[in-house]
């Protein structure tokens, strides 16, 4: 097993095994609002509002089991770690990275095992996770936080999840001091308040005899406009911008009613006439009698609902107290019910906008051989 | 096939022990890949905002069309990714710099705009014949793309008071008609899929990057993972998978047909010393069939060739089969149009628990099953029916939405597949009647609300 998470070069999220491990990394999972990551220790309890779960009790148990509290009267069920649940698990020291622009930011860097990338700022280290988890085993990111308190906070977790090999952590301002490494990486991501700054210095990093990608992460457009101005500044190409969301959906089961005909109107004045009525000689006998029953919904065997007009059970003569007739063939009427599909009434508008750019290779080779430009030359 | 048959015991070994991959002494291949080397296949843009799927071959010409043609032995040891310029001859140079905007006169006098443009055909000075001739010198090679633009630029009497912007958009017009700079791009998943949404959408189910993209994440795709997959987008996902694992971990993909489709892997240019991580299986083959006892078959007389061929290919099939019921598998993923629900159901017992489930399609009526299921039966948790948004904008030359954008990306439903039952490890007692039950599970699941639990109810009347 450990030899396992040793050559994956992805720690713990990348070991998978059948049965949970003391020193393992768990998603306690409770709802899709309720996760916490926990790392398992002999002796410790994790405890939730839906009860208390001793450590010893997990160990051994098969992963995405259902377990019960220490009473038997909660339950959670036991996940192994994505980087995603883990984002979803995570105490938010900083605005963090959600799960579509993760997506579409890994897909548009061309990341995958073998890259090598840097990253700025680590923040939460929720992208960070998942960069590592795609450019593993080969690849490797350096990945710089300037606040010293998410770095020594980033620096532990990435200890305890075990990507000191494939991730580098450094507490760097980036925009004053720039970056070391050159003619090394494939892609820069930069998540900074003002990108533009490190911009000229992030260019120094691109290995140089291949394409390089680069991403910049803002929410204003007024850092978009200035991130575009530089990037076409500092040689970049293909300039592009997004905004990337997903939209959930709510599904309830609903109904569409049939419009009313002048039937309906004359049995609903009938039905209210009649309860009105039993009401007066319930009020009279003094004897609890039951309301009249307006229509009654009955399953039939397609799934339909028939609403059937009631069958008044009433002696009908002794009854009509309006001059309406009633004793018409009563016609049957079906409301249609279906799984309607909706996006919730609120949901995420905005992220950041995402402004990728090219740098093409900056050496490379004529047709005959010859180098034919070579910027450092 | 690299992957070593595996027998059942070992299979099941692996599932429990962590994918048994090497993960050591094996050179990245993102390096080699950078250059074009003979065979490999290139998307070529082209000046007119189109893109061309090719092989480039030592000794093959490339037809642009009207934009002449191109020897592909010119591009070897060349970057990909690099704009071309062919001179019309089949003579192609690097030009990084792309079209030769410097020498066209965008800058704009202070306060042009359109308050005096008159909508009229002759505020162009040069006549049909001489821009006919402009075009054929261009065409032969005797004149660059952009000098034709110059010429008509030059002589148009109202260039002077159009806008930087409109001045932009003219020249992106005639650049489409009279550039001859071309890009061999380096295929990616994603840029394979860009380019079947342009050229071809159905035949990857009209897929868009940016669902694709969360599929990917969605069901945690890495090197050395094993993963279950439905692929009916032509191939695009078994790319996008090899594309992330690199020859480490295995893909066992289902199919309807005897053989499947997976040809667009090829696209990747993937070298042979990454090895493949396909497996494929039948969905007819799930269960032994009687034709896999050769005794049963006409194969049984059949000459030794023939015979020996007959059964290595139900040896793979065999293979493939325990490979499967071994199960331990990391993800499930469903690009499909068969029934997603029939699919989670047949695929889902071979799922290690914990893994993620994620499906595909453009309709949503085509999840509503599934997703009904997943929400309902205890054997998944964290189901959601998602739909993709996408919005890309103009950056330069004026920031804006584009005026034309994806109406949608697609569906998709994902869960994560966990075990019904209790873990054993527990011998606590427990309250009878507690801590299970749907009823509690919706509490369980938080943010679902009571109106589900009335959907639930409606679900079960209609079962």
């Amino acid at each position: 097993m450990a030899d396992a998470a040793t050559v994956s070069r992805f720690g713990q999220f990348g070991t998978r095994s059948k049965h949970i491990a003391a020193g393992d990394c768990v998603i306690a999972y409770s709802g899709p609002q309720n996760m916490t990551f926990i790392t398992v220790k002999a002796g410790a309890v994790f405890a939730n509002s839906y009860g208390r779960y001793p450590h010893d009790s997990i160990i051994g148990v098969e992963w995405g089991s259902k377990h019960p509290s220490a009473t038997g009267r909660g339950f959670i069920h036991l996940l192994w770690p994505t980087p995603e649940l883990w984002t979803l698990s995570l105490p938010h020291r900083t605005q963090i990275l959600y799960t579509p622009d993760i997506s579409f930011i890994t897909s548009f860097l061309d990341l995958r095992p073998g890259v090598k990338m840097i990253e700025a700022g680590t923040g939460s280290g929720s992208f960070s996770h998942a960069i590592a988890r795609t450019i593993a085993p080969t690849g490797h990111l350096y990945t710089f936080e300037y606040n010293a308190d998410r770095y020594e906070k980033a620096l532990v977790e990435f200890q305890e999840h075990g990507l000191t090999e494939l991730v580098t952590l450094e507490h760097r301002d980036v925009c004053s001091d720039g970056f070391e490494q050159r003619d090394l990486v494939d892609a820069v991501f930069l998540d900074l308040p003002s990108p533009w700054e490190a911009l000229e210095a992030a260019k120094q990093t691109f290995k140089k005899h291949k394409t390089g990608k680069i991403c910049c992460f803002s929410p204003c457009v007024e850092q978009v406009l200035r991130t575009t101005a530089e990037l076409q500044k500092q040689g970049f190409v293909e300039i592009k911008m997004f905004e990337v969301l997903v939209r959930s959906y709510d599904s309830r089961k609903t109904e569409v009613r049939p419009l009313p005909t002048r039937a309906d109107e004359e049995q609903r004045r009938h039905d209210i006439g009649n309860k009105k009525r039993k009401e007066r000689e319930a009020a009279a006998s003094s004897s609890a009698s039951d309301a009249a029953n307006p229509a009654k919904k009955v399953a039939t065997e397609d799934g339909s609902v028939k609403v059937e007009l009631a069958e008044e059970k009433v002696d009908e003569a002794a009854a009509a107290p309006a001059s309406v007739n009633v004793s018409q063939p009563q016609e049957v009427r079906t409301v249609r019910e279906f799984t309607g599909l909706k996006p919730p009434r609120e949901a995420t508008g905005h992220t950041s906008y995402l402004t990728f750019a090219t740098l093409l290779p900056q050496i490379y080779r004529g047709s005959d051989g010859e180098k034919i430009n070579d910027e450092s030359a | 096939m690299s992957v070593e048959p595996t027998n059942p015991s070992v299979a099941a070994n692996a599932a429990d022990a962590g994918p048994s991959v090497d993960f050591v002494g094996r050179a990245s291949v993102v390096d080699d890949g950078a250059l074009i080397s003979d065979g490999a296949w290139a998307i070529v843009n082209m000046p007119s905002e189109t893109t061309k799927l090719v092989q480039l071959n030592k000794d093959s010409k490339v037809m642009m069309g009207k934009f002449g043609s191109f020897q592909t032995s010119l591009l070897m040891g060349l970057p990909f990714d690099l704009p071309y310029e062919a001179d019309g001859q089949g003579v192609v140079t690097p030009a990084p710099e792309g079209f030769k905007l410097d020498e066209l006169d965008i800058e704009t006098e202070e306060g042009a705009n359109n308050k005096n443009l008159v909508d009229k055909s002759d505020s162009q000075r040069l006549t049909q014949a001489e821009i006919e001739a402009l075009k054929e010198k261009a065409r032969i090679g005797d004149l660059e793309g952009v000098g034709v633009i110059k010429a008509l630029t030059e002589n148009s009497e109202t260039w002077k008071e159009k806008t930087e912007f409109a001045k932009a958009k003219y020249i992106k017009r005639k650049q489409k008609k009279y550039s001859r700079v071309f890009t061999p791009v380096r295929p990616t998943a994603r840029l394979l899929c860009e380019h079947f949404n342009r050229e071809n959408p159905r035949r990857i189910l009209e897929i868009r990057g940016d669902t694709l993209s969360q599929i990917l994440t969605a069901a945690n795709v890495r090197a050395g993972g094993r993963y279950l997959l439905v692929d009916e987008a032509g191939g695009l996902l078994t790319c996008a998978l090899a594309e992330r694992m690199q020859g480490w971990g295995t893909i066992m993909m289902l199919h309807e047909h005897p053989a499947s489709n997976h040809d667009m892997i090829k696209y990747l240019n993937l070298p042979s010393t990454v090895p493949d991580v396909m497996r494929t299986l039948s969905w007819n083959r799930i269960e032994p069939h009687t034709d896999e006892d050769i005794e049963n078959t006409e194969m049984k007389n059949a000459d030794p060739e023939r015979s020996q061929r007959y059964q290595a290919r139900i040896k793979k099939i065999k293979d493939s089969r325990e490979y499967l019921k071994a199960g331990g598998f990391d993800a499930l993923i469903i690009v499909s149009l068969f029934d997603v629900k029939e699919i989670i159901e047949m695929l889902s017992p071979y799922l290690a628990g914990s893994a993620p489930i994620v499906a595909y399609s453009q309709y949503k009526e085509a999840l509503t099953d599934a997703w009904q299921h997943m929400r309902t039966a205890r054997e998944f948790v964290n189901s959601q029916l998602t739909e993709s948004w996408l919005r890309e904008y103009q950056v330069t030359g004026g920031m804006h939405p584009t005026m034309r954008m994806s109406g949608t990306g697609g569906y998709l439903v994902s869960g994560i597949k966990v075990f019904e039952v209790e873990s054993h490890a527990s011998t606590r007692p427990r309250a009878p009647g507690k801590g299970q039950g749907k009823g509690r599970r919706k509490r369980d699941d938080g943010d679902d609300g009571g109106e589900h639990r009335g959907a639930d109810k409606a679900m079960k009347m209609d079962e």
